[in-house]
């Protein structure tokens, strides 16, 4: 060590013990405050001037930005349809972050974030559109000194996936890892591919398009966007369960009465008709997010956080959920649709009077299910799904309500029973969870009164949550894919799914269940529940 | 979301009778709607004071309420009168004065609040544990925001051993050899608190340019070329040799780190590794040029006001072994105390 006295401005290094044995980039990143590097890439968003792209895309890349985690150099290359220019892509881009973004536009941090936005005319059909769009990228990553490395992002409908990757494949855009990772990518660059649900309307064409994607691209590169995994309630699932040792034994059929998971929306469908007439609250809503949270409230600890040995324990709850088939569709499926009612006191039309919407349509707006886990650990507890559209609020959350306690002592009244504890795990809004229990009122006699325990992330940890886009774009530029659905998960939602929609694509004349906008769902929908004793727990 | 403060309530108090008014101050404040009651660790935030102060005022410039916002906790102003301490020495504690408060954020039905204690103590170092100690909530983490300059203010071993975590600015460094010697005792301690320094947080995006500059580099590296020389601008003394402790802490550079002043007025910091790889930091972005790399590139400094940074670092409880080796490094420069 230098005198201080003799040289007043030098730091001396030090001789490196085992320095060896360790890269420069190794030291450099260690530790764990060591910031996220995730390598310089091009993202190209096929669907770039869409909707996703103005709502949730490039206000969640905005906002990377001003966190300072997008890679250095990063290009974002809008393409498709209708032709424009780059700075018009800017100006696009700019009016979806100040609409959308969480944060306001700050011109310091837009001026050098609008000199990575590129936009690229390109029609999915045209071979020559795609040469085009070679062309430019390597002109593009040529001056930004970018590697090579890129990701494509397919923001369109499913049914433009496969002539999209088809086309990639043909355009040579995609190298595919080889065994030894790093080697050629160290060279080509990698190509990861992201894809929006829905995969598909049902099994087989899930398949027909998975199939097409690994002709191209490796499972490893693929990253199948479900944006509630995102969510930083979602993420807490796993921390709430297998960080605490007070819920982790309670989980199981021996403490755990039923399980409630609800969705809802207060939002009709809107201009989205053309889109939902295919798809239903079924397809939209269960086959992903909502079986994605079952599988994460019910799965067996994994053994790592390694993203395959997380997605393997939710596959076997998927797996291990009881086919319902035949007449038990009848039994334990309830379907509905909103007819005109009220929004916050404005009249709003039913489903069949929305814009693109067949009059007679029968596609479900909401449905409710009665599942069981046919497992060691859930055998016999029943868990209840719901979701729709136009119901009183928005509101996502898990609810876990635990057995009663023995009916003496406090629980003597039969006509009077205690409140049972809940542990609500709220995914939207208002994300947090809370626990009910039961207290003493103050007072000379012993009367009791639920109380909750309620935890708020807005209020425990103040600033503003990322977007779940913000997340999981971060993740695929850094090549995590723990909160990707692989494929196999994928396949097997819509398996179990399958048989639900075969018996309703059979029910051609039975008269669709209805509610009116602005309720809790059909009456069926409570008496599904309620013939298996127990009552939906409103958000 | 955390915003400001829907509501203040005050009142007077005495160190005997904190918790009774408290609980009367909540009372008060629930009276109207629910409020719950949000506590994530117990901010112990240490400034020393002379002469007459009213502790009805915060000390102005520490955004105290914004971080209460976005980081609930029990908060504990601790006005310490060092001059009557020597005046005093040996008397034992003496509370001259406390006020206690419940501060409301968020929304009517959705209310949280968040406690604030204000003291201002006289008495002997020793006996300040018990006064901090009473407040505490036992049950969540103690975080200790030292506000004073560590050149010339040590910290108080008998405090600072309460906490987990020691923050501190070594933005307000005026003589960085002195603070670092004042640091030494907390790094050689194994049971010592964890340090985060806000200035060390400002290194973050140099940090991250700079590994993705080595990435860039295909790994042709093995050290970042020399000589390296540190540049820094007016008051950026304590960021320039911080920076130069986290490289040789790294291992990154092989021969010696020379940190100089850059008289500019907008200057921040810059470094020039062997004259070719060259970084400079400015207000929005660090600029990295490179002839090894394929281009140059930036890397944005995340817009964070001082209230989001304190929050942020109450937040990060694990022991941020980077920063702990660079001060290391520099005690070894410095030499301690």
């Amino acid at each position: 060590v230098s005198d201080p006295a003799a040289n007043d401005s030098v730091l001396s290094s030090e001789p490196a013990a085992d320095a060896s044995d360790t890269t420069l980039f190794e030291r450099l990143a260690v530790g764990s405050a060591a910031p996220l590097v995730a390598q310089p890439v091009t993202l190209v968003i096929f669907g770039g001037g869409g909707d996703l792209a103005h709502r949730k895309l490039l206000p969640a890349l905005y906002n990377l930005h001003l966190d300072g985690l997008l890679p250095p150099r990063m290009a974002i290359v809008g393409v498709g349809r209708p032709a424009t220019t780059d700075d018009a892509y800017r100006a696009f881009a700019k009016d979806g972050i100040t609409h959308f973004s969480r944060r306001p536009i700050d011109e310091a941090g837009w001026e050098a974030f609008a000199a990575s936005l590129f936009f690229v005319n390109l029609t999915i059909e045209d071979s020559g559109s795609f040469a085009a769009l070679g062309s430019r990228l390597d002109v593009i990553e040529h001056e930004r000194g970018l590697p090579g490395n890129r990701i494509y992002y397919l923001a369109l409908p499913s049914a433009a996936f496969v002539p999209a990757v088809e086309q990639l494949a043909r355009a040579r855009f995609v190298a595919r890892p080889l065994a030894r990772a790093g080697d050629s990518q160290e060279r080509t660059g990698f190509a990861r591919l992201i894809v929006e649900k829905p995969i598909g309307r049902d099994l087989a064409s899930a398949q027909a398009i998975n199939d097409a994607i690994a002709k191209v691209f490796d499972e490893s590169q693929i990253y199948r966007i479900d944006h509630y995994l995102g969510k930083e309630t979602v993420q807490n699932i796993l921390v709430l369960r297998f960080a605490n040792s007070i819920f982790e034994p309670q989980f199981n059929q021996k403490y755990v009465d039923h399980v409630q998971i609800t969705v809802a929306e207060e939002e009709g469908v809107g201009t989205r008709g053309g889109y939902y007439e295919q798809a239903g609250a079924l397809r939209d809503m269960v086959q992903n997010h909502m079986l994605q949270l079952l599988a994460l409230i019910a799965m067996e600890p994994p053994r790592t956080l390694d993203a395959d040995v997380v997605r393997d324990e939710k596959l076997e709850i998927i797996k291990a959920l009881r086919p319902i088939t035949g007449e038990a569709v009848e039994r334990q499926v309830v379907r509905a649709q909103y007819t005109s009612g009220f929004h916050l006191g404005t009249p709003v039309p039913g489903y069949r009077n929305e814009p693109r919407v067949d009059p007679k349509s029968r596609t479900e707006t909401y449905v409710a299910l009665q599942l069981f886990i046919d497992n060691w650990r859930w055998a016999g507890v029943p868990f209840f799904l719901r979701t729709g559209k136009r119901l009183p609020k928005r509101a996502s959350e898990i609810s876990v309500r635990l057995k009663d306690v023995p009916p003496i002592l406090f629980n003597r009244d039969a006509a009077a029973p205690l409140d049972p504890n809940v542990l609500t795990v709220r995914i939207q809004p208002d994300e947090g969870f809370a626990l009910g229990i039961v207290s003493k009122i103050p007072g000379p006699q012993v009367r009791v009164y639920p109380v909750k325990m309620d935890f708020r992330y807005g209020s425990t940890f103040g600033a503003t949550s990322p977007e779940a886009y913000e997340r999981l774009l971060l993740d695929v530029m850094i090549g995590d894919p723990t909160l990707f659905m692989r494929r196999d998960a994928v396949e097997a939602a819509w398996r179990f799914v399958m048989p639900i929609l075969d018996r309703w694509d059979a029910e051609t004349t039975k008269p669709l269940a209805t509610y009116a906008a602005g309720e809790w769902g059909p009456p069926e929908a409570r008496r599904l529940i309620e013939s298996a004793g127990r009552q939906w727990r409103d958000p | 979301m955390a915003g400001s403060v829907a509501t203040r309530a005050w009142r007077p108090s005495a160190l005997e009778r904190l918790d009774e008014d408290l609980t009367d101050l909540w009372r008060e404040v629930a009276r109207d709607a629910p409020v719950s009651r949000a506590v994530m660790s117990n901010l112990v935030v240490f400034c020393r004071t002379s002469g007459d102060l009213d502790v009805a005022t915060l000390p102005a410039d520490l955004p105290i309420e914004a971080v209460a916002g976005q980081h609930p906790a029990r908060i504990i102003v601790l006005y310490h009168d060092a001059a009557a301490e020597g005046r005093d020495a040996g008397r034992g504690p003496r509370t001259l004065d406390a006020r206690v408060g419940v501060l409301t954020f968020g929304a009517p039905e959705s209310r949280y609040g968040v406690e604030e204690i204000v003291i201002r103590s006289a008495c002997d170092e020793a006996a300040l544990p018990s006064i901090v100690r009473a407040l505490m909530h036992g049950d969540v983490p103690t975080s200790i925001w030292w506000t004073e300059d560590l050149s010339g203010s040590r910290p108080l071993p008998p405090i600072v051993g309460l906490a987990r975590q020691f923050l501190y600015d070594s933005r307000c460094w005026s003589d960085v050899g002195a603070a670092v010697r004042a640091l030494a005792p907390l790094l050689e301690d194994p049971f010592g608190p964890d340090l985060s320094d806000l200035n060390w947080r400002r290194l973050t995006p140099v940090r991250q340019a700079v590994v993705h500059a080595v990435a860039s580099s295909g790994g042709r590296r093995r050290a970042l070329p020399a000589p390296v020389v540190i540049s820094h601008g007016p008051g950026e003394a304590a960021l320039a040799w911080l920076t130069a402790g986290w490289l040789i802490a790294c291992e990154a550079v092989a021969a010696d780190v020379a940190v100089e002043e850059d008289a500019r007025p907008d200057a921040v910091l810059s470094a020039s590794f062997g004259g070719q790889l060259r970084l400079r930091l400015d207000a929005h972005q660090v600029t990295i040029d490179d002839p090894l790399g394929p281009a140059p590139f930036t890397v944005t400094v995340p817009r964070e006001d001082v209230a989001a940074a304190v929050a942020a670092e109450l937040r990060s409880l694990p022991r941020d072994s980077c920063l702990g080796d660079a001060l290391a490094a520099l005690v070894r420069r410095f030499g301690a105390s």
